[in-house]
């Protein structure tokens, strides 16, 4: 047994209590990535076919069985993703009671069911903690309206990068210090100097540390890669995203939340799927299978996490227009790098795909899971401006520890 | 055969007792007058804390012992307490013996410590309905807590239905003291009472703003920019805040800075934010907001005529769920934070589920009535499916009670009962024009959530009152409190207020660029785009002006402090920036980065 193993399984249940880490969680805090379908992405057409099953549940796209697992069946138009998923964890069993987008979207990335009285925070909000210049959350190209920072305050929020980064030319406004400014910022630097009122100085302090590093705003450049690793990601905006996002977690930012939208299939969604410059599947396939490539060949897996979520599946059945619609009893996730196990398949739903028969996950357990890989202790405690304690997660919730390293 | 012995003798010892005469009857114990154990029993738990949140109030309890969190669910404690486990917890025929007892005294290994001490008043009581069979009492209904000061005391005085007399439940109320010591909060079995205390208001420390100052802030705060520096000489010249405010209240800026306030507290969101459905219903919202602003539509009358429409009007019906409606309606008008109890009984207000579902039962789209016509529809039980009984959880009085809410809302704002809402109004209000309310948040004005300066809410609520709505008479009577003249603690100007301070400050008309809402990305709009850069380089910008008419560098200076700080630069400031323009090659554009300077510095994007 290396000492890897050892530690991570013979003296880590017994300390990672005293020191009041989660038993299962990863050894320190990795930077988050989050791939949000926005929409509802479909659970039979991408991570979770069907192939047995009659032809208005299956569709019309097929299903190959991935390497190494008998029962898991993903998109053919997913090839590169199926060799990933030996190396990542599957959850097909995800389910809540929420179908509406705001809901749904709530619940998945909080942790909590929406409440009209209090606006939580994203886990990716709570998590982010400041690195040096560059912003601890960054959304690509913008944030789910409940990806925010909620009631932690809006200094805790997203810094969305805006536009489309596989746009020629694209970059973030006013990144860039503006030129014969300098003396003007001199200037007001020495009028708040004399100033012992000023209480705006903190982000106006980030924003010109941010502006006036260069190496920070390289970060940000997608003209710094090569061009065979641009094409390798996909040359359009969920490709590009992804190879923002990968290098925004290499250099600390704690999270980047990646939003890719088009996933509210009620119509047509073999063709909306499979059709289209680039076709969505092929995107995304195309966008995943590049980040883990990436990540792992630059030793990254032990330093970031990534998850692939959506705010709920789509209904087996397909409707009269050729599509589906919100499915929340059944859904899939997958998730790779630290704090995660590799080639684990949680879950699984019935031969339709409507309900989970094994291990059901809800989006609170999904949370804590997703917290606890990052290296979040477990009983983390938020406080709302007015010092209500609120947990990270809803109440009952749990990470499923089968993921886990 | 040693068998048999045993079995003799046990048989035999009980044979024995039947035939022996009865040991002599126990002595009689005193009772607590007609124990009632929501009343008598449960608040001796809340008050030993037993029912809290960290322990067996929890969600799950403690110790395998759960109860509802404060006495909140009565009927469940006493099962839990009297019934479950087998009845263990209690011990009918030796009280002391009971579990419950036992252990809060430690008596036991209890993991709470010590709550209850024996003997005393609290322990005996517990004890005595123990004894007397813990009896579920019930009947009484608590109608109202008050609380009296005697010397240096506070009494709990419960009034209950149906009864003459209070009683005093001092020693069975839950205490607290707010965290600025100035109210204490009284809890007794669902009922709260408050009290100030002899504390005074805290005294304002700080330099109160002189004239300058007072005018930044006036026309920050009423006319969403500063003033120019013609206007501000004047002001200065003969400080009036009265007189300047109302004339301020007649000017498009106020009106255009009061829409501002009117789409927040409405919640009409930006149309950049809004969605698809209900995008002409906003517009339409927005336009009747203007034109009541314009033409200072008295607010009971505004808010009746939104509320008049019903559900399925453009102000209710921008929600789907009855719920949201019933909740939109309690915080925006009537200070009321019922969103709480959608879930769960609230243990700091009086709300419970059952209010909450029957306030929601009025907001249910209307259905079509067999015969013709509408009638109003049904909100079923989320979870047993049943229909809902409306309600009115506010109290009756109203001729209206029994129907709608609108209803009663609306004959709220026509009679005397509309102080409720004026209480709400007034403190938007200062939330807007003090940029600090009386209670925070605003919209949540529950017992145990009481404000600050007392005297100065009650003021504006009686202004509003009496001039049924007034807003630009409690706009102006906002500005003649003590407090605006006081000093105050910074307040970063929002997003849409910097935009147009920095416009006006260089006396050009404001633009529609958005700034973004994250403070970063917003901060580096700010130092490094268009809006402060770019303005300086428009065509006929104040400070080019300024330069092109000549004069004096000392003159310049002073000029751009009155253009963007609204004050003449301090002797230190004059000694420090003043050779920035002296020594300057070309002054024009030193003139610019200084007036740069000034747009970007702290103090210009802080109201104070």
């Amino acid at each position: 047994m290396d000492r890897r193993t050892f530690l991570s399984t013979a003296t880590l249940p017994l300390i990672a209590p005293l020191l009041g880490a989660h038993p299962a969680a990863g050894s320190g805090r990795s930077s988050l990535i989050v791939l949000w379908m926005d929409g509802g992405m479909t659970h039979l057409d991408t991570f979770d076919g069907k192939p047995e099953s009659r032809p208005d549940i299956r569709g019309d796209l097929k299903c190959t069985r991935v390497k190494g697992n008998r029962d898991l069946f993903v998109s053919e138009h997913l090839p590169r993703i199926a060799k990933v998923l030996p190396h990542a964890s599957v959850i097909r069993s995800l389910s809540s009671g929420e179908g509406n987008h705001d809901r749904g979207s709530a619940y998945m990335l909080t942790g909590h069911r929406p409440s009209p009285v209090l606006r939580y925070p994203s886990l990716a909000a709570a998590s982010a903690r400041d690195a040096g210049p560059l912003p601890a959350f960054v959304a690509v190209p913008d944030a789910h309206p409940y990806a925010g920072s909620g009631y932690l305050g809006a200094t805790r929020g997203p810094f969305e990068v805006g536009g489309d980064p596989s746009r020629p030319g694209w970059g973030i406004p006013d990144l860039a210090p503006r030129p014969g400014i300098a003396r003007a910022l001199d200037l007001a630097r020495a009028i708040d100097r004399g100033d012992p009122e000023a209480t705006t100085l903190e982000v106006r302090a980030k924003a010109l540390a941010l502006s006036r590093d260069p190496e920070a705003r390289a970060a940000f450049d997608l003209r710094r890669e090569k061009p065979e690793t641009r094409q390798r990601y996909g040359r359009n905006r969920l490709g590009q995203s992804c190879l923002l996002a990968r290098r925004l977690a290499e250099r600390g930012v704690s999270c980047v939340f990646v939003r890719d939208t088009g996933w509210d299939h009620h119509r047509g969604i073999a063709r909306a799927l499979t059709y289209g410059f680039p076709p969505k599947l092929d995107a995304l396939d195309g966008a995943v299978a590049a980040l883990f490539k990436d990540l792992r060949d630059r030793d990254l897996l032990e330093r970031v996490t990534v998850v692939l979520a959506s705010e709920f599946g789509r209904t087996p059945r397909l409707n009269p227009a050729g599509g589906r619609d919100h499915w929340p009893r059944a859904h899939s996730s997958v998730l790779f790098g630290a704090g995660l196990k590799a080639g684990v398949v949680v879950g699984k739903t019935d031969v339709r795909g409507e309900e989970p028969v094994e291990r059901p996950v809800s989006p609170g357990d999904f949370v804590a899971t997703v917290a606890a890989a990052v290296g979040l202790r477990g009983d983390t405690t938020l406080h709302t401006p007015t010092g209500r304690p609120v947990p990270l997660t809803e109440q009952g919730s749990s990470p499923v520890s089968e993921v886990l390293t | 055969m040693r068998r048999w012995l045993v079995a003799i003798a046990f048989f035999g010892s009980a044979g024995l007792s039947l035939v022996m005469p009865p040991d002599e009857a126990p002595p009689a114990r005193t009772l607590h007058e007609d124990i009632d154990f929501t009343h008598d029993v449960l608040p001796v738990l809340a008050k030993a804390g037993c029912s809290a949140a960290n322990c067996h109030g929890g969600a799950t309890g403690r110790g395998g012992f759960k109860l509802s969190l404060f006495g909140t669910d009565p009927r469940g404690d006493h099962r839990a307490i009297a019934f479950a486990l087998g009845g263990r917890r209690v011990d009918f025929a030796n009280p002391e013996q009971s579990l419950i007892l036992r252990k809060p005294t430690l008596s036991m290994k209890h993991g709470g410590g010590r709550r209850l001490t024996v003997g005393d008043d609290a322990y005996t009581r517990l004890s005595d309905w123990i004894g007397a069979g813990a009896p579920w009492g019930g009947g009484r209904v608590v109608e109202r807590l008050e609380l009296r000061e005697e010397g240096d005391r506070v009494r709990a005085l419960a009034f209950f239905r149906g009864e003459a007399q209070a009683r005093d439940v001092t020693g069975l109320t839950r205490f607290m003291h707010t965290a600025d010591d100035r109210w204490i909060i009284a809890r007794y079995a669902g009922a709260v009472a408050r009290q100030r205390t002899q504390k005074p208001e805290p005294t304002v420390t700080g330099a109160r703003p002189g004239p300058h100052g007072i005018a930044r802030r006036l026309w920050l705060d009423l006319a969403g920019r500063t003033p120019t520096p013609e206007e501000l000489r004047a002001f200065v010249e003969r400080p009036d805040p009265i007189t300047t405010a109302r004339r301020l209240v007649g000017s498009a800026d106020y009106r255009r800075t009061m829409q501002s306030h009117f789409e927040e507290w409405l919640e009409i969101p930006h149309p950049s934010d809004e969605r698809t459905p209900t995008r002409a219903r906003n517009a339409r919202l927005r336009a009747a907001v203007s034109k009541a602003i314009e033409e200072n539509e008295k607010l009971f009358a505004f808010i009746d005529r939104l509320l008049a429409k019903g559900p399925t009007g453009d102000l209710l019906g921008r929600f789907n769920d009855p719920r949201d409606r019933a909740e939109f309606v309690g915080r925006a008008f009537l200070g009321v934070q019922i969103g709480c109890a959608r879930c769960h009984n609230h243990p700091d207000d009086r709300w419970k589920q059952t209010d909450h579902l029957g306030w929601s039962a009025h907001f249910v789209d209307p259905r079509p009535r067999a015969g013709g016509g509408m009638q109003p529809g049904t909100l079923y039980h989320p979870t047993t499916g049943q229909p809902i009984a409306r309600s009115l959880p506010f109290g009756s009085g109203s001729p209206f009670y029994g129907t709608t809410p609108l209803h009663h809302v609306r004959w709220m704002l026509r009679t005397d009962a509309r102080a409720v809402v004026a209480v709400n109004l007034a403190n938007r209000v200062a939330s807007w024009i003090l940029r600090r309310p009386f209670v925070d948040p605003v919209g949540d004005h529950r017992v145990t959530n009481p404000g600050t300066r007392l005297d100065a809410h009650t003021r504006l609520t009686a202004t509003l009152v009496q001039t049924d709505g007034d807003l630009a008479r409690v706009v102006v009577e906002t500005v003649s409190l003590k407090e605006y003249g006081q000093a105050a603690d910074p307040w970063a100007l929002d997003p849409l207020t910097y935009r147009r301070t920095v416009r006006s400050a260089l006396g050009l008309p404001d633009s529609a660029e958005r700034l973004p809402t994250s403070p970063l990305a917003r901060e580096l709009r700010v130092i490094n785009g268009e809006l402060v850069h770019g303005s300086l380089r428009e065509p006929g910008n104040a400070v080019d002006v300024l330069f092109a008419f000549g004069g004096e560098p000392k003159v310049w200076l002073d000029e751009l402090w009155m253009m963007t700080l609204s004050r003449p630069p301090r002797p230190d400031e004059v000694k420090r920036f003043l050779p920035v323009l002296l020594e300057a090659d070309d002054r024009p554009a030193a003139g610019r980065d200084l007036a740069a300077a000034l747009l970007l510095c702290a103090e210009f994007a802080e109201r104070r």
